[in-house]
């Protein structure tokens, strides 16, 4: 009785390490894919790109749930209307205190960005608004 | 009996097992590190954007805006290079529809002239070449080039072949230094 315990006890330790050891792995993996640095990147240059591509009188909803929430995590809630800001030709998307990224677009329009603020359902904020108003003269 | 002690081996064993999922676990780790590590090259994309609003500027339903020339040519497709303009390079040609190998004598060029190849900058730009090739050929992803043609008609109703390359470097926010 005592050596099947024991060979049952091995076992149960022999998986239990195994999936401590799979969640640390999984978890290393969703921190790189998920870190402020890689969103900012991953935002800078979507919105440059899509502002490129765009015509003036557009509006753009763009969900960027997942650096919102980042953002009130590491920067402050009352800090989300402040995530993404563009000056002249360049988009700057800041999500932590320390840090940013920038990224230039070359299509000459007068843009304006700003939080959207009309989801019903749970009244955070979900969506940024890209629009682009005119050309620059 | 090769193993007398069962638990001895499976102890031997489960050492191997935990040897296997650190060689793989680190191997994740390092993939990982590496793919997350290097920028989003996005140059190919911005490139080909770049041609697309030349393209729309350029042609108005199929015909060639002849107000456009080398001076207004920014302003009128509404490119704004900023800061950036040495990281861009553009260049217009146009072809008569029978006589694609030799352009017109009227093309564009915006940007920075270095960035394009050497072989295909030919004579007309004299020693500028060397510099060209150097900085080019240093890194094979240090610049992103595209080219796209598009035929188009005329104010006399002539066709004509127009050829568009667009050259970014962005090097700095596009690839890993």
């Amino acid at each position: 009785m005592k050596k099947r315990a024991q060979i049952l006890v091995e076992n149960v330790v022999f998986i239990v390490l195994n999936l401590i050891f799979l969640t640390i792995l999984i978890l290393f993996i969703y921190s790189k894919s998920g870190g402020e640095a890689v969103l900012e990147e991953k935002y800078s240059k979507q919105i440059a790109l899509l502002i490129d591509s765009a015509k003036p009188g557009m509006v753009i909803h763009l969900n960027m749930e997942d650096a919102i929430e980042k953002a009130k995590e590491e920067w402050g809630e009352d800090k989300v209307s402040k995530i993404v800001s563009v000056k002249g030709n360049i988009v700057t998307v800041k999500l932590r205190e320390k840090g940013e990224n920038s990224y230039s677009f070359f299509n000459d329009v007068d843009v304006s960005v700003y939080p959207d603020k009309t989801n019903p359902k749970t009244g955070n904020v979900e969506n940024y608004i890209i629009k682009i108003n005119n050309y620059n003269k | 009996m090769i193993f007398k002690n069962k638990t001895g081996a499976e102890k031997i064993m489960s050492v191997y097992w935990f040897v296997i999922l650190v060689l793989v676990a680190g191997t994740i780790v390092y993939m990982v590190s590496v793919f997350y590590g290097n920028p989003y090259d996005v140059r190919e994309i911005e490139s080909n954007i770049l041609a697309n609003n030349i393209v729309s500027c350029l042609s108005e339903n199929g015909i060639l805006n002849s107000q456009i020339n080398q001076d207004n040519f920014l302003k009128k497709c509404h490119l704004n290079l900023g800061n950036d303009k040495d990281e861009y390079y553009v260049e217009v040609k146009f072809y008569s529809f029978g006589n694609l190998k030799q352009p017109l004598d009227f093309k564009i060029i915006k940007g920075n002239i270095n960035l394009k190849k050497p072989l295909s900058l030919g004579i007309v730009e004299g020693n500028i070449n060397l510099k060209s090739f150097f900085e080019t050929s240093a890194s094979s992803n240090s610049i992103f080039e595209s080219e796209k043609s598009f035929y188009v008609l005329n104010e006399k109703k002539e066709e004509l072949i127009v050829k568009i390359i667009s050259i970014i470097r962005k090097t700095e926010k596009n690839v890993k230094q």
